[in-house]
C-alpha cells in the first residue's frame, strides 16, 4: 500500500507491504519489543538491501542485541551493521547530547554535517530510527525534545531522507505522547501506517510551544 | 459550548480509530478529554478511585477495562456529563475493536503456521511416496469415468518410459501391452467398468522405447451413491522379478537333468 508524502521518489518502507516517498518524518508508537524490532528490523534491512545508508540509535537494546536478530532476519546482510558504508551505529549520548546536554540547535548542525558527509560521493538515501527512550533519563535539555522534534519537520522535507522515532507507549506519559503526535506528520500504530491527525506544522507548534526554536535551520 | 464539546468529541473519535494500539487510545483519550473539558483532572484507572469525585466504568457488554477517574463533576451540566459518558462509551468500543483484531491476528498467525507445519508435512510425506514408488517401482493410475479421463503418477509415466507431458487415454494405455495380452487386458478394463470387478493380473507391456517388460496390475473401482465413477489402481514393473524366478527356474532344471545324468539325489 502506498502512502504519499511528499513528491519525492518512492521507497519501500520494509513494514508490511508499505511503500511512502522520501523526505518524511514518522513517529513509531509501540508497545511491545516484538513491535517494536518488526518496525526497525524491517524499516533498516530494507534500506541496506536497496543501499541507503542507515542511522541507527539503540537505546532499550544493546547494538549486539540488534545484530543478532537483524543478521538473522537478513543474513544475505551479515557484517553490514559493523560496515561504515552501510550503517551508522551510535548511543544516545553520542548522537543526542555528546557534551553532556541535549540541544534542538546542536542536533540540527550534527544532522546536518552527518546528512552533507553522506552525500559526498553523490546522492545516498538516509534511513534513521532511533528508541527514544533515553529521554526518560534526566538529561539536561531534554525538556527541549519536542522542539527538536518540530523542527525535523524543517530538516528532512526536500532530502533523500526519512526518520522513524520510536516511543514506548508504556513508558512515555500521556502528555509527551500528545506531543510526539503533534511533531510527527505520519504515525505508525500497531503496524498501520497513517497520516496523523494530530499533527501540527512546527512554525505554528514552535510558536505556542517553544518560539525560542522557531527559526528553520538553513 | 454544547455544539463546540460535540465536535470535539467528534474528532476525537475519529483520530482514536486509526490508532490500533490500546495503550495509544487510552493517554490520547485521557489527553484530549484533559483540554476538551480543563480542571477536571481526568485520569485513567485500572479500578474505581475512591479518592475521585466520579469514576465513570469504561466498558463494553462483555467486559470492563478500566474506569475514568475526574473531580469537580459538579462544574459539568448535565448535558455535557452525558456527552462524556457518551464519549467513555466510545473509548470502550474502540478499545474492544482493537482487542478482537490482536485475538483475530493472534489467530490468523497460529493458523499461518498450522497451514505451513501442514504443508511442509504433505510435501515430505508426498516425496516419501514418489521415492518408495521409485524405489518398488509402482505406478498410479486413475480412470475418471465423467470426464473420460486417464491420469497416471511420474512412476507410471517412466514404467511406459512416456514423457510426463504426454496425456494418456485407456486405449492408449492398452496398445502399449503386448499384442498377446492386449484382449485380456481390455477384458479386465471392462469388466472393472461396467460390473465393478477388481482386477490383478500379469502381462507384457511393450515399452514406448520398445523395451518388453513384465507389469503386475492391480485395479479396483470407484463408487459413488451406488454408481461407478471410475477406476484406480497401480502398475508394478516385475520385469526383473520374473527374470529372477526364471533365471531360476532354469538352474533348478538344468539341476534336475544333472541329477538324473548322474543319477544322484538331494536332500535337505
Amino acid at each position: 500500500m502506498h502512502i504519499k508524502t511528499s513528491n519525492q521518489p518512492k521507497l519501500k518502507l520494509g513494514i508490511g507491504d508499505y511503500t511512502c516517498n522520501w523526505g518524511v518524518h514518522i513517529c513509531g508508537l509501540y508497545e511491545t519489543e516484538e513491535e517494536r524490532d518488526e518496525i526497525i528490523i524491517g524499516f533498516l534491512g530494507e534500506g541496506d538491501l536497496s543501499g541507503d545508508l542507515q542511522l541507527y540509535c539503540p537505546v532499550e537494546q544493546t547494538p549486539e542485541m540488534f545484530k543478532e536478530k537483524y543478521y538473522k532476519a537478513f543474513p544475505q546482510c551479515d557484517c553490514h551493521a559493523d560496515m561504515p558504508e552501510h550503517f551508522s551505529i551510535s548511543n544516545a549520548k553520542e548522537l543526542y547530547y555528546p557534551n553532556g546536554t541535549f540541544s534542538p540547535i546542536d542536533m540540527d548542525k550534527g544532522l546536518n554535517d552527518f546528512f552533507i558527509e553522506s552525500q559526498k560521493n553523490g546522492e545516498r538515501n538516509v534511513r534513521g530510527t532511533a528508541e527514544m527512550a533515553w529521554a526518560l533519563e534526566a538529561i539536561p535539555g531534554v525538556e527541549h525534545l519536542m522542539a527538536y522534534e518540530a523542527r525535523l519537520n524543517y530538516f528532512i522535507p526536500g532530502k533523500p531522507w526519512i526518520s522513524i522515532c520510536l516511543y514506548n507507549v508504556n513508558k512515555f506519559s500521556g502528555t509527551i505522547i500528545m506531543n510526539v503526535l503533534k511533531t510527527h506528520p505520519y504515525c505508525i500504530s500497531g503496524g498501520i501506517i497513517t497520516q496523523n491527525p494530530y499533527y501540527i506544522h512546527p512554525d505554528k507548534w514552535l510558536i505556542e510551544n517553544a518560539p525560542q526554536f522557531m527559526n528553520p535551520v538553513s | 459550548m454544547k455544539n463546540h464539546i460535540h465536535h470535539e468529541l467528534f474528532l476525537l473519535s475519529t483520530n482514536l480509530s486509526q490508532f490500533k494500539s490500546k495503550t495509544l487510545i487510552i493517554k490520547v483519550f485521557v489527553e484530549s478529554i484533559n483540554s476538551i473539558f480543563p480542571g477536571h483532572q481526568f485520569c485513567w484507572k485500572k479500578e474505581s478511585d475512591k479518592n475521585a469525585e466520579e469514576n465513570i466504568k469504561v466498558c463494553t457488554r462483555s467486559k470492563t477495562y478500566g474506569y475514568l477517574s475526574f473531580i469537580e463533576k459538579s462544574n459539568l451540566t448535565n448535558e455535557t456529563f452525558s456527552l462524556l459518558q457518551n464519549a467513555v462509551q466510545l473509548l470502550a468500543v474502540l478499545i474492544e475493536n482493537v482487542e478482537q483484531e490482536e485475538l483475530l491476528n493472534d489467530q490468523k498467525e497460529h493458523l499461518d503456521i498450522l497451514v505451513e507445519e501442514k504443508t511442509r508435512d504433505l510435501i515430505k510425506s508426498q516425496q516419501q511416496v514418489k521415492e518408495t514408488s521409485k524405489m518398488a517401482k509402482v505406478g498410479g493410475w486413475q480412470i475418471d469415468l465423467h470426464g473420460n479421463t486417464l491420469s497416471w503418477t511420474s512412476e507410471t509415466y517412466r514404467i511406459y518410459e512416456l514423457s510426463e507431458d504426454k496425456i494418456p487415454n485407456v486405449a492408449d494405455a492398452i496398445n502399449y501391452y503386448h499384442p498377446d495380452d492386449q484382449e485380456i487386458v481390455s477384458e479386465y478394463v471392462r469388466q472393472a467398468i461396467e460390473n465393478g470387478t477388481s482386477f490383478d493380473f500379469q502381462a507384457r507391456l511393450i515399452s514406448a522405447k520398445n523395451n518388453l517388460k513384465w507389469v503386475r496390475a492391480y485395479g479396483k473401482v470407484n463408487i459413488v451413491n451406488g454408481e461407478t465413477t471410475g477406476v484406480h489402481g497401480m502398475i508394478q514393473d516385475i520385469t526383473e522379478r520374473i527374470a529372477r524366478e526364471k533365471k531360476l527356474q532354469k538352474s533348478l532344471h538344468e539341476l534336475n537333468q544333472a541329477q538324473k545324468v548322474a543319477k544322484v539325489g538331494s536332500w535337505f
